[in-house]
């Protein structure tokens, strides 16, 4: 069964922690050529290593995988900003 | 040291390592049929000798390819066991068609008194089921 396209934050999420693709890799336990496979949404994580990632960011998983594209993070934040100001 | 090389330059590495064997066993085959031997064919099979081993470095062992076909399985992590899996069940199939095809060759070959299953075909298929997985991957993986 072909599974589906998994979309990702991990990139935006990763760079906004100021971490390189090996250092993450290190610490999701993954080869780092992996975390660019992850963020190209070319490969699609076991659900162990969707946890691990999620635990790292400290994230719920839906906040970071999707399977449809995932709105720009600030587009989401600012959005849910206007609907408090309302 | 593992050297980081673009998608075209290992494909063109997987078809010249292999071009190259194929050169080499028709060169040998000359050997083996005409005679006298003619030294320019003995130069060129020693040359596509060492075209193989050099492409072979090149694509296989720089690039850690071949270690990651080789190595336990515990060592690798999870895309990398699936990519080592499609690659090790492709080229089980292109093993199994080449070597056929290979063989139905010689037997006709062998029909016009040229060509037979001698000891450098065999271990051309050796290195043949050894180096197609990390061929297979060299010609697939976008990032190695």
């Amino acid at each position: 069964m072909k599974s589906r396209k998994l979309y990702n934050r991990i990139a935006v999420l990763r760079l906004e922690r100021g971490i390189s693709r090996k250092e993450l890799a290190e610490i999701i336990g993954v080869n780092f050529q992996t975390v660019g496979y992850l963020e190209r949404s070319e490969y699609n994580p076991s659900l162990d290593l969707a946890f691990r990632i999620s635990e790292y960011f400290g994230l719920p998983i839906e906040a970071i995988f999707s399977t449809s594209p995932m709105k720009p993070l600030s587009e989401v934040v600012f959005s849910s900003d206007e609907k408090e100001g309302d | 040291m593992e050297m980081r090389t673009s998608i075209m330059n290992r494909r063109l590495g997987v078809g010249i390592n292999y071009a190259g064997l194929a050169l080499m066993l028709i060169l040998w085959n000359i050997v083996v049929n005409v005679q006298p031997l003619r030294p320019y064919v003995l130069a060129g099979m020693i040359a596509m000798i060492l075209v193989v081993v050099i492409s072979f470095i090149l694509v296989h062992l720089k690039t850690g390819l071949w270690k990651m076909i080789h190595m336990k399985s515990e060592d690798l992590d999870e895309r990398e066991l699936q990519v080592a899996h499609e690659a090790l069940r492709h080229s089980y199939a292109w093993f199994t068609v080449i070597t056929l095809g290979l063989v139905l060759v010689n037997i006709l070959a062998a029909e016009a008194g040229f060509g037979y299953i001698d000891s450098v075909l065999v271990v051309s298929l050796i290195y043949l089921a050894h180096t197609l997985p990390s061929s297979i991957l060299a010609w697939t993986q976008r990032e190695v």
